[in-house]
């Protein structure tokens, strides 16, 4: 009787520990598929940018002086002090991550009066597509006037591609 | 032959309980993998103000009519929107934002605080916002988990305020 109650409490400890184990198992699981996806943060980043850009052009309404001249357009990322630099990982410093557009309509009229382009051109044709592996594309738009209380809109087009950090 | 029953029973209460630990952990596992894991964005960082509506906001308050006139001159003299400042709120808010935002209004809201609005026939009625903090009457930006805005104020007089209301 001894013996086979030795027998029951040996099958049991197995029994404890395989139980055990799968929960510390299912537990690890859970914990590296929640943790071990990183943040997109690329929309963030695209409407920080999208922010940085609207809020260099334009001052309480109206646009600020200078920004349609030739000489603003050349020094658009010192004046707006943006910079573009990516570590050098995956490649990134040879092709641009990122890529501003900014496209100055009078309101009126909806013609086209200047433009602003900087760094990756080559992100723009994956704007249309969908999935997570493409870059993230935000394109917004405000009203503006100037001094001369001239309407225009401004649309910005912001892109952020960094895939290799933000999806898996 | 008592000593078999109990031991019966107690297998079979060990039988169930694992079953449940199982179901239970597998449960976690698939609410994990398939939906904690995969909303990882951060989306919540870049909607709590909207810069460019706001700026939208302020020129559309500095745009003057044809008799030199502002918008804001225009609302501090009349009850409500009329044909000049209503069609080109139409134009900029519902035009620019209408797509990212459900519900769009602007109007004149009563009181400088959180209060009732004036009806326009452009946006109609203010939309209900849950959640208003009274504390903030000039800009404020709420998130609850069921609804959350982007509210720009600003006083005409001691009675009355332009107000523009983004929903999400």
């Amino acid at each position: 009787m001894i013996l086979k109650n030795k027998k029951a409490d040996k099958i049991i400890s197995v029994y404890w520990f395989a139980i055990l184990f799968i929960v510390a198992a299912a537990i690890a699981y859970m914990v590296i598929s929640f943790y071990g996806e990183p943040y997109d943060i690329r929309e963030a980043e695209a409407y920080a940018l999208t922010n940085k850009v609207a809020g260099c052009l334009s001052e309480v309404g109206y646009l600020k002086e200078g920004v349609l001249n030739e000489d603003f357009r050349e020094n658009f990322m010192e004046k707006c002090k943006l910079n573009f630099e990516v570590e050098d990982v995956y490649n990134w410093r040879e092709h641009g991550q990122y890529y501003v557009e900014i496209n100055f309509y009078d309101f009126s009229t909806n013609q086209s009066i200047s433009s602003i382009k900087k760094d990756n051109e080559a992100l723009k044709p994956d704007c249309g597509l969908k999935g997570k592996t493409f870059p993230v594309c935000l394109e917004r738009s405000f009203y503006i006037l100037d001094k001369e209380k001239n309407q225009y809109q401004i649309n910005i087009l912001s892109i952020v591609r960094k895939t290799e950090k933000n999806v898996q | 032959m008592k000593d078999k029953r109990s031991q019966i029973g107690e297998t079979m209460t060990w039988v169930v309980a694992t079953v449940i630990i199982i179901v239970i952990l597998l449960v976690s596992i698939l609410v994990t993998t398939s939906y904690l894991g995969k909303n990882k964005g951060a989306d919540f960082l870049a909607k709590r103000s909207d810069l460019l509506a706001s700026e939208s906001f302020f020129a559309y308050l500095l745009t003057e009519d044809s008799e030199g006139q502002t918008v804001y001159e225009q609302l501090k003299n009349k009850g409500n929107l009329n044909d000049f400042n209503g069609n080109l709120a139409i134009k900029i808010f519902d035009g620019f934002y209408g797509e990212e935002y459900p519900e769009v209004w602007i109007g004149i809201a009563t009181g400088i605080a959180v209060s009732p609005s004036i009806k326009n026939e452009y946006f109609g009625s203010k939309p209900v916002l849950k959640g208003g903090d009274p504390k903030y009457p000039f800009a404020e930006t709420i998130r609850k988990p069921d609804k959350a805005y982007v509210s720009q104020r600003i006083t005409l007089n001691e009675s009355k305020s332009i107000e523009l209301v983004l929903t999400h």
